[in-house]
């Protein structure tokens, strides 16, 4: 059930100088689950126009967070907002990961600030599906979110463009060898969409299906407008779907990329 | 004294309970406000657009934010008129605001296809998009050209007994020649503006942010053209308007009202405040009461231009 309503900020934290975490209070019992978002309303005026749309990175009983990026007028809008204040929000949205048949031991692959959401689909798959995780993580500089993964896996593998870390390079670079190493069934990916793009080619080769968590610049957030669509095959053809509303979350082998 | 009033719409041929409308495209065909608002105190939902085929839209990135609005390039993604009656209408039958079908063609012949479809249900309104390319004019919309809107309105005159209203593009010369030729052709109403053909460049990729380029504007960047094309409407013709651009509050509402729209339609406000058209209605009624009006007669095209050239 969604609902709009005012929820207010009780903590924030800087992750570091681009990415910051917001903890907002629930009004009531609400369930979130992983791959669900938000859509916030960042200033009080009709400027910016448009509520934008952020990803869950964990939730509880009283509470949920979600950890932005910088990355425009919108975002930076936020950043300004303080411990006490309160947000106009639109929740929770989205169909969240697919958790019901969850047997087998999972890789979650979360590369930038893509991370942040598979932060909360790891302890679900941890502690509710009662999976092991094994957790794959790509960064262009320092890594972050690390301490905050280890609490739900024994197997963290981090990657970085810069030096210092289990491997150099991408993500895509050592998916290969990882999944040699695992036997995973259950693979989960979020990230940029060429990161995304390449390990479906990867995975796929390996006969595995993963779920992605896709990311679309949207309007209503809720299904109505249809500006936020992805493009799918599902074997009946090419069609539009809803990233708002028919995903976040779509399976691999639906997912069509343009060049 | 409270004197009681009557927000009744009269739409020449089409009553509605109140002038508070939502626009095609950014409704749906209702179910996902329905979380949030009572859609029975509406007047009227205008549907998502309907094509006689189904039709998948435009690729992504089919939307930009600008300034006070945004350009949306969704390419009219429907399931199709068959669609729609068999699994959407349904739904919208079951709600006590009028139901008016946006319907769509790249000839005149398909948009009296999906009329003739229509024609057989309980919807209350036929909305004619005419800011379609008519392929067989080298694609210009419909809308552009006086002749074109007077054949494509008579056309669905002469084929239909429903209310119809005809929505203008607002992408035109002159706005007046427009609106006339929708009254000649026997419309009951016209209902505008459409969205204002727009262009946003990402500079970092050197690229339009849309991915067919040029899309629509909407919000309330598009506002005051849109005030200026209802008063000139209203001067032009006697049939009723729907007024439609940026509406975000009573404000606006009555800012068109005042321009002679009898009723008006709330779009992108919809993605910022799913409830803004129950504020609408709310804050429309308290403001009656203050300037003591009981109709909407009261306010329709009551503007005075204090110094006219």
């Amino acid at each position: 059930m969604k609902v709009e309503e005012r929820v207010m900020i009780i903590d924030k934290v800087d992750i570091n100088e681009d990415v910051f975490k917001l903890t907002l209070k629930k009004n009531s019992p609400l369930e979130i689950k992983p791959g669900q978002f938000v859509n916030i309303k960042v200033s009080d005026s009709d400027y910016p126009l448009l509520r934008r749309p952020i990803s869950v990175s964990d939730s509880d009983q009283d509470s949920y967070s979600i950890c932005i990026k910088k990355v425009g007028e919108g975002t930076r809008l936020l950043y300004k907002k303080e411990i006490g204040e309160s947000l106009d929000v639109i929740h929770p949205l989205g169909n969240g990961f697919y958790l019901d048949n969850i047997k087998e031991k999972a890789l979650v692959i979360g590369a930038g600030i893509g991370s942040a959401p598979m932060l909360y689909l790891a302890k679900q798959l941890k502690t509710k599906c009662n999976v092991e995780v094994d957790v794959l993580l790509g960064f262009k500089d320092k890594p972050y979110l690390i301490d905050e993964f280890k609490k739900y896996s024994e197997k963290v593998a981090v990657v970085s463009e810069n030096d210092g870390y289990d491997y150099k390079g991408y993500v895509t670079d050592v998916l290969e060898q990882i999944l040699d190493a695992g036997d995973y069934q259950e693979v989960f990916v979020c990230g940029p969409k060429i990161v995304m793009h390449k390990s479906i080619i990867i995975l796929k080769n390996k006969g595995i299906n993963p779920q992605l968590l896709m990311e679309e610049k949207m309007a209503c957030g809720i299904g109505a407008c249809l500006v936020c669509t992805c493009k799918i095959n599902d074997g009946t053809g090419i069609k539009f779907k809803r990233t708002c509303k028919d995903g976040p979350v779509f399976y691999g082998e639906e997912v069509v990329f343009d060049e | 004294m409270n004197k009681k009033i009557d927000l009744t719409t009269d739409l020449n041929g089409l009553i509605l309970k109140n002038p508070i409308t939502v626009a095609s495209g950014t409704f749906g065909y209702g179910q996902e406000y329905s979380e949030f608002i009572d859609l029975n105190r509406l007047g009227a939902i205008t549907v998502k657009g309907l094509t006689i085929e189904e039709k998948n839209g435009n690729p992504s990135p089919r939307m930009v934010e600008t300034p006070m609005g945004l350009i949306n390039s969704v390419g009219l993604q429907n399931p199709g008129v068959d669609y729609f009656i068999e699994n959407e209408l349904g739904f919208l039958e079951n709600v006590e605001a009028k139901i008016i079908a946006n319907i769509n063609g790249n000839t005149i012949d398909e948009y009296l296809r999906v009329l003739d479809k229509l024609n057989n249900t309980n919807v209350d309104s036929i909305e004619v998009n005419i800011s379609c390319p008519n392929v067989k004019a080298g694609g210009m919309a419909f809308g552009r050209d006086p002749k074109m809107v007077y054949e494509i309105t008579s056309k669905v005159r002469q084929n239909t007994n429903k209310h119809v209203i005809i929505k203008l593009s607002p992408n035109v010369t002159d706005i007046k020649e427009i609106a006339k030729a929708c009254q000649d052709g026997g419309a009951n109403c016209i209902s505008l503006i459409n969205t204002l053909l727009a262009m946003s460049i990402d500079i970092d990729t050197e690229m339009t942010h849309i991915a067919r380029g040029v899309g629509g504007l909407s919000g309330p960047a598009i506002k005051p053209i849109a005030v200026r094309m209802v008063n000139e409407v209203y001067n032009s013709v006697d049939i009723p308007i729907i007024g439609m651009g940026g509406i975000c509050n009573y404000r606006d509402a009555v800012e068109f009202m005042l321009a002679g729209a009898r009723g008006i339609s709330v779009g992108t406000a919809n993605f910022v405040n799913p409830k803004v058209t129950m504020d609408i209605l709310e804050d429309l009624e308290k403001h009656f009461m203050k300037k003591e009006y009981t109709k909407l007669d009261d306010i329709v095209g009551k503007v005075k231009i204090p110094n006219r050239a």
